[in-house]
Formats: structure tokens, C-alpha cells, sequence
């Protein structure tokens, strides 16, 4: 029998090494030892952290990543099934993410989802080539509390910069963090976003930082 | 190729095949070049071939890329620019005409060989040509062994590409070189399956995406061939997933490297140049030069193994011609005091003995105004 410690590491493994199966045995193991969710959680993370870390150092490329990003959902799924969350329960930060109008490479947007959601942020994806009006609109009815917006084309920079305009104008409490190729963090605090994400690398510590300065 | 041939082709006013004129010949040109820069404005054939050859021509060659910018000119639609040859080649003329530049690259988007595989396309108005990722041609990994390769009869786009090459070629002339281009067989497949799909398939079914990887390849021989008799100097391939943010080097060597090495050897076969270009981060520089050695290479961020441009100057710098890498985020922001300031700083660390060629990292911005692009033109008139 394996002990607590040994199953929370199959967790950090499982998202580590991108395995599924390591995954459905550590959640089976769990489930019969009533370890407590929060450390199955934080296990999770960790391995998740460690991925995310691998790829800043460039020891692992994006479809790696990708593939544990996709464990640490199942991995956050079955956590559900045990202790459904209550969406309004104001706990975790609620995020509305897409990709402007204009574009369809949602690949940079799906990888911050994923580690946003990983980090615990209640996160709401609204695809690719989503329409400025549709940012606000979702972020008034959802309440949240950071509008995220990635574009990796320069043709859709002036959506982008509206939705940072009207997210200011028409929701002032609320943060905008933008992301993508043609945009630095110059250019991001010229459109008058509160933070930019170089990559899903640095946008833990980013979105930490923007939304302890609300 | 003997000189009476080289003669001939010149005195028709078209360039011929770089790769056929005997090294001793071409070394010599470049030589002269070399010397007749340092007192004389050399044209720009001579400054490119100087700077191919790794001698310093009279300043550094330049290419804005100024392609889908290049409407803004003649007034075309995005639309007109992705399907329609002679409206894109006066574009592509205007941009030369109008901006400047020693070397026109036909990159034109994405979406021309996906297209002509059956991937269903949109073509705004006001943006460029991207696929309509709810119908992908790939929709689970069965349907990497069902692609089948189109023949370039059948192949509307690439067609009206390769037409485009030629009126191009022929419209240009002596007074630039030319070049085609194709997307590696991992990008089209992209543009049918989508990235991240792909992503993951390329590490947990390798062997599907191998084999998709081959029937494309077969297509973009035959589109490749076509595009090398058209007068064109140069072909670029395009292998972005070469890349960090795109896969594993392990990965990238065992799945696109072998074609995209085939399709640079047809390349070479028929004497011209061979370009690669990759806009993605932390490229591989030694990978791609291993399987594809191309002359040059187009790049918008350093390669993962150097720190900084005068690394990779110092490693690569006698081994390919450089092309890039002013970036896309000053040209849609900067000033053109900023872009030229940045010209001058890659000018005087790249440009050091040849093999160099500014341009963007990636294509001129297409919706913003070409002033940045005129700002890069004139850096490289002034920074010799």
C-alpha cells in the first residue's frame, strides 16, 4: 500500500511525464485513502509548476507542455466529481480569456488557459476571434475580475487595443492582461493594459501581480 | 553551366541559375563587387550575390518584405491578394517600386497549399487568409493516412502561385532577385489539422503524422519544380515548427527534417538558392543547416543555442547568409527613427564581412503604414 506522500508524487508525476494512466491509478489510490483534495490540488500544480519550469529552461518544447496541461485538466476534472465547486463562491479570481477578433491561432491562448485554470482561477474561455463587445459583455454578466486577450497576428492590434479601451472606460475594477507575438511590454502599457504575458511561463507571476494591484 | 549560357540568360535580362555559375566564377564577381562597393554604388544583384558570397558588398542588402503591405499601393483587398496572381504581382511590384529593397521573397500566406489540399479557407476583406478550423481536413489522427496528394493541375492556388513567380521573375528582371516559397509539409498539415492538435499528435502518433508528412511532401516536389522553372533565383521554405515554441529538436528532426531535406536537394538540383525562413523562438539553426543546408536563412529571434547577435554571427555567420531580424512589435510601433536606430545596431554586428541581408523577422506588418518599412530601406543606405 502505498503511502499518502507516494500517491501525491504520482500526481506531480502524472503531469510531469504527461501520463494519463498514472493519473487514473494515483486518482483511484486517492479516492480510497481519503486523501484530502486540497493536497491532490496542490500536487497537481506542483507538477504542473515543474513542466512549466522545464519549458522556461527549454529542456521541453510546447507539444510536451500541451500534453501535461491536458493531465493537470483531467487531473482538476475528477477533482470536481469529489468536491464540486460552487462558481460563486467568490474563492478563486474569475478570468474571461480569447483571442481578438480578427484572429484564429489559439494556441498561446489555450496553453495560459490551461495554466490558469491550473493555478487555481476560475476560467472562462471564449475561443478565438471573439469581438471586442463580447469581452465586455462576458466580463459585466460573469463578474470577473481580469479580462485576458491574446492576438499573435499585428492585423488584429486595434481590436485588441479596444477591448483594452472600453474594459477601462465601461469596467474600471476590472484587469486586462494582454498577450502575443507582435506586443511587448511597452506596447502592452501603451494600449493601457495593467500587465503583459511574455509566455504561459511568466503568466502566474503576472496575473498574481496585476490582480493583487486591484 | 558554361559562360556562353550565362551570357545568353543575361543579355534576356534574366538571372541565371545562381547555384549552376561555376564557385570560381562567382567568387570572382563577388570580389570585384566586393572592391568596386568600396568606390561605386553596385546594383542589386551584385550587393546580394557580394553578400552571398560573404564579402562585403557596398552597404548591406535590404528586404522589407513589404508582400501583404504592399496592397496598400495598388489598392487590392486581401482577398484579391491571396487568389489572384497578376493583381498580387503588381502589389508585389508596387511594393519594390515604391519602398525599395535588393530581393523580393513571394510569401504570400499560409494558406496556399492547405487550401489545394481541401482545407476550407476564409479570406477576410480587411486581413490575411487563415483556415476555418471547423472543418479541418485532419479531423482525428485516422486522418493523417487519408490525405492523398494533389497534383498541381488540380491544384488551383499553387497554380496561381507558381504564375505568380513567373510574372514576377520576368517583371523584375535584372534589377532583383527573386525568390519563392513554400511552407514545409508540418505547416500545411497544421493548416488542416490545427497547431495544437497536431502538437500533441506529433508526440503520441508519430508515425501517422510521418506518413502525412510524406504524401504532402509529394505534392510540394511537384509545386517546388514548378515554381524552379520560372526564373526565379531562390526558393524559402518556411519550417517553423524548427523551433522551440514548436517541437522538440529530437522531434522535429525525426518527423519534418528528412522532407524538408528533400524538397531543398530539388531545390539545389535545379541550381537555385536555397532560403529557409523561421519566424519562430529559439530556432535550430544547426538542425535546419543539417538537414536542409540552405544558404540562408530568415530568422525574427536567435537561435537556442546563442545568447546574443554577435554569437550567432561568430557561429553561423561563415556558414549561411543571415536575413532579418528587426522586429515586427517596433515596426508596428516604433518610429522610424527607432526602426533605423535598431537597423544600425543589427547592421554593424550582422553586416561584418557579407552574409548579411536586413529585413524583418516576419513579413512587413500588412495593415500598417510602410513608413517603417522605407525607415529600414534608408538605414541601409546610410549605415554602410
Amino acid at each position: 500500500m502505498k503511502s499518502q506522500t507516494d500517491i501525491l508524487r504520482d500526481f506531480e508525476d502524472a503531469v510531469m511525464s504527461r501520463d494519463p494512466n498514472i493519473l487514473d491509478k494515483a486518482f483511484q489510490k486517492a479516492t480510497a485513502s481519503g486523501l484530502a483534495m486540497d493536497l491532490v490540488l496542490k500536487a497537481l500544480t506542483d507538477g504542473l509548476n515543474s513542466a512549466r519550469m522545464k519549458l522556461q529552461d527549454h529542456s521541453s518544447s510546447i507539444p510536451e507542455f500541451l500534453l501535461s496541461v491536458d493531465v493537470m485538466r483531467q487531473g482538476l476534472d475528477m477533482l470536481k466529481t469529489l468536491q464540486p465547486t460552487n462558481k460563486d463562491d467568490g474563492k478563486a479570481s474569475r478570468i474571461i480569456i480569447g483571442v481578438v477578433e480578427g484572429d484564429v491561432h489559439d494556441l498561446g491562448k489555450n496553453i495560459v488557459a490551461g495554466v490558469l485554470q491550473a493555478c487555481g482561477y476560475d476560467v472562462i474561455d471564449l475561443g478565438r476571434n471573439v469581438p471586442p463587445s463580447v469581452f465586455i459583455e462576458e466580463a459585466k454578466k460573469t463578474r470577473a475580475a481580469l479580462v485576458a486577450v491574446s492576438t499573435m497576428m499585428s492585423t488584429p492590434l486595434e481590436n485588441m487595443r479596444e477591448v483594452v479601451a472600453w474594459c477601462k472606460r465601461d469596467l474600471p475594477h476590472v484587469a486586462v492582461l494582454v498577450g502575443g507575438a507582435p506586443l511587448d511590454e511597452e506596447i502592452a502599457r501603451s494600449f493601457g493594459a495593467d500587465g503583459y504575458a511574455e509566455s504561459a511561463v511568466n503568466v502566474p507571476e503576472e496575473t498574481r501581480r496585476v490582480l493583487e494591484g486591484l | 553551366m558554361p559562360l556562353s549560357d550565362i551570357v545568353k540568360a543575361l543579355r534576356g535580362g534574366r538571372v541565371p541559375p545562381m547555384k549552376q555559375i561555376p564557385t570560381p566564377l562567382l567568387n570572382a564577381v563577388a570580389t570585384m563587387g566586393s572592391i568596386r562597393g568600396k568606390f561605386s554604388k553596385l546594383s542589386s544583384i551584385e550587393r546580394v550575390l557580394t553578400a552571398f558570397q560573404h564579402k562585403e558588398p557596398d552597404r548591406v542588402p535590404v528586404t522589407p518584405l513589404v508582400n501583404g503591405a504592399a496592397r496598400q499601393i495598388t489598392g487590392i483587398s486581401f482577398p484579391e491578394y491571396s487568389l489572384n496572381a497578376d493583381k498580387t504581382a503588381e502589389a508585389f511590384t508596387a511594393g519594390f517600386e515604391f519602398v525599395g529593397g535588393d530581393l523580393v521573397i513571394l510569401m504570400l500566406d499560409l494558406s496556399v497549399e492547405a487550401a489545394d489540399f481541401g482545407q476550407s479557407m476564409v479570406y477576410p476583406e480587411n486581413s490575411t487568409a487563415y483556415p476555418d478550423y471547423s472543418e479541418p481536413v485532419v479531423r482525428d489522427t485516422e486522418g493523417y493516412v487519408k490525405i492523398r496528394p494533389v497534383r498541381l493541375s488540380d491544384a488551383p492556388r499553387m497554380k496561381e502561385f507558381v504564375r505568380l513567380c513567373e510574372i514576377m521573375a520576368e517583371r523584375t528582371g535584372l534589377r532583383a532577385l527573386v525568390s519563392g516559397f513554400v511552407f514545409g509539409p508540418l505547416g500545411v498539415l497544421s493548416m488542416m489539422r490545427g497547431a495544437e492538435h497536431l502538437f500533441k499528435d506529433c508526440v503520441n502518433y508519430p508515425k501517422k503524422v510521418i506518413k502525412a508528412c510524406e504524401t504532402i511532401t509529394e505534392t510540394l516536389l511537384e509545386f517546388v519544380q514548378a515554381q524552379c522553372v520560372t526564373g526565379v533565383s531562390a526558393i524559402a521554405i518556411d519550417t517553423l515548427f524548427a523551433s522551440w515554441n514548436g517541437l522538440s529538436r529530437e522531434l522535429w528532426e525525426t518527423i519534418e527534417g528528412p522532407f524538408a531535406g528533400e524538397i531543398c536537394q530539388l531545390v539545389k538540383k535545379n541550381g537555385l538558392v536555397v532560403g529557409v525562413h523561421n519566424c519562430g523562438h529559439g530556432l535550430y539553426f544547426d538542425s535546419q543547416i543539417k538537414f536542409m543546408e540552405p544558404e540562408v536563412i530568415s530568422f525574427a529571434h536567435l537561435p537556442d543555442d546563442c545568447k546574443s547577435p554577435k554569437e550567432l554571427k561568430e557561429r553561423y555567420g561563415e556558414q549561411v547568409t543571415l536575413l532579418g531580424y528587426v522586429p515586427t512589435p517596433l515596426l508596428v510601433h516604433g518610429t522610424p527613427q527607432e526602426v533605423m536606430d535598431e537597423c544600425r545596431r543589427q547592421i554593424e554586428v550582422l553586416g561584418r564581412d557579407g552574409g548579411y541581408i536586413l529585413a524583418p523577422g516576419c513579413e512587413y506588418p500588412p495593415n500598417i503604414p510602410l513608413t517603417n518599412a522605407i525607415a529600414m530601406v534608408k538605414a541601409a543606405e546610410r549605415f554602410c
